[in-house]
């Protein structure tokens, strides 16, 4: 380790690696710190991606691909379900590879990664920020670099430190559990979600096969309906009921921003990517692929703004993000809005609905219109959420 | 510290507490799982995570209980009576992650 660099990034996510392999591809020095001791590990993620989304940046490789799946299925709150088409295919990753070779992609482009790095504040020359203070070894070091990457997840403060608020309000944030069970029977190939105020209010429970008889059994709840009851209590209650005997391979905790992109993403010679730029699918709470999507426009702008010598470049990116994923989020996040607004009564009649409609005109869209033709005052839901 | 009349009793349930009161949030000792959700609402910047510690920046913290509402797994606690004699800190002893 050096103790200067073009670009410092922080954190060794998905969005982190991918920011430092696109940088370092375009010419830039770029040093990632990592909190953890391994990269990848814990893992923090329900982690089924789509196979487009993740081809744009790794050929798919069996070693962490625990499950392929061609459908998904909501169950609703009185426990009918429907399982519309899915384009393409999906995967349930083996996170603690994947994003150990996203890692290596950014060291074969030159990147030099550090783990048991803490970062725990900017390093700044009067106003300007010049590089961060970390924890490397027991020992507080100063590193300089021209730009600082908040790679550093839904916990972020290298936004704060920077001036760029990244505080989720508690409608948004969704707290999430998860166990990965063994022992039980799933049903392969799907990808299952719960919905119901009393299964997971303002959010859903999600069942991802992870190979023959196991699976991730998660849930994400909305902050502001967890005041009387947390996400485990939720999640308990739905493993108890539905796999009372499953062996509990892992228990994880986490957070999940899903919320619209930050108002900022840039500020000087500060970036944010991931979930600490709140680049998740408001509607699905997904953020891998659109967290490496940020990461790379990031990367890509930070490569031109080192070859340039000309930091306000920087700004570029939040351009490009907003023009490539961060318009669609708004949108999702109405979406978002509209759902969570649904009453179980209304969510049991979409199911309804959807179900009469033939098997060919299962998709997305052809339940949602389905659902509005019969119930006209949805429509009325939605648009509240999308004019208002 | 003697209990206010606007505090609740229940610890999860939401209420009015004054900025500069003693902190009241305490973090269970051998709970915490580190995923950082309660760093994420928390909006002074009050909690610091690091890779198998967490702590209240007592200066900071005022009390608001975004924290506790947002912990997956109730690890965070709000407290009337202020914690003065609670663990603010919690740590793990070793390191806590496999190598594989």
């Amino acid at each position: 380790m050096k103790d200067r660099y073009d670009v410092i990034v922080v954190g060794a996510g998905p969005a982190g690696s991918t920011a430092a392999r696109f940088a370092a591809s375009g010419g830039a020095s770029v040093l990632v710190l990592e909190k953890d001791r391994d990269v990848g590990y814990p893992v923090r993620c329900g982690e089924a991606v789509s196979h487009e989304g993740v081809v744009q940046f790794i050929e798919p490789d069996p070693r962490w691909i625990a499950a392929t799946v061609s459908r998904f299925r909501i169950v609703s709150p009185n426990g009918k379900s429907i399982a519309p088409r899915l384009d393409g295919t999906a995967y349930v990753l083996e996170r603690r590879i994947f994003d150990y070779e996203l890692a290596k992609l950014a060291v074969r482009e030159g990147a030099e990664i550090v783990t048991k790095a803490y970062v725990y504040d900017l390093l700044r020359d009067g106003e300007d920020v010049v590089g961060v203070w970390a924890v490397v070894k027991d020992e507080k070091v100063e590193i300089r670099s021209k730009i600082v990457v908040g790679a550093d997840g839904v916990e972020s403060r290298v936004g704060k430190w920077g001036g760029i608020d990244t505080t989720t309000s508690i409608h948004d944030m969704e707290s999430c559990a998860q166990l990965t069970l063994s022992g039980i029977e799933v049903e392969q190939g799907i990808l299952d979600f719960y919905f119901g105020e009393h299964v997971a209010p303002g959010g859903y429970v999600w069942v991802f096969p992870k190979g023959k008889d196991s699976a991730n059994v998660g849930i994400g709840i909305s902050v502001d309906q967890a005041k009387e009851k947390s996400a485990v209590q939720y999640l308990e209650e739905f493993v108890q009921k539905k796999y009372p005997n499953a062996g509990i391979l892992t228990r994880i905790a986490g957070g999940v921003p899903c919320a619209k992109t930050c108002d900022k993403i840039v500020k000087n010679n500060i970036v944010l990517v991931g979930d600490a730029a709140h680049q998740v699918n408001p509607t699905s709470g997904g953020g891998i692929i659109s967290g490496m999507i940020g990461g790379m426009i990031a990367g890509q702008v930070i490569g031109e703004t080192i070859s340039k010598s000309d930091i306000a470049h920087l700004k570029e990116y939040a351009d490009r993000w907003h023009k490539r994923l961060g318009w669609r989020h708004e949108v999702f996040y109405g979406i978002k809005e509209a759902i969570s607004a649904f009453s179980d009564e209304t969510l049991n009649k979409i199911c309804e609905d959807g179900l009469k409609l033939p098997e060919e005109k299962r998709t997305v869209g052809g339940i949602f219109r389905t659902a509005l033709w019969n119930q006209p005052s949805l429509l009325l839901d939605v648009a509240k959420v999308f004019f208002s | 510290m003697t209990s206010s009349p606007e505090l609740c009793s229940n610890q999860r349930e939401e209420g009015q507490v004054a900025r500069n009161t003693p902190l009241m949030i305490h973090i269970v000792p051998g709970k915490c799982d580190f995923c950082g959700c309660c760093v994420g609402v928390c909006p002074e910047d009050a909690i610091e995570l690091m890779e198998a510690e967490i702590r209240i920046i007592d200066a900071r913290c005022t009390n608001c209980r975004k924290c506790v509402w947002a912990c997956p797994w109730e690890v965070i606690e709000f407290h009337r009576e202020g914690i003065d004699q609670l663990p603010k800190v919690v740590s793990l002893p070793q390191e806590r992650t496999p190598s594989f």
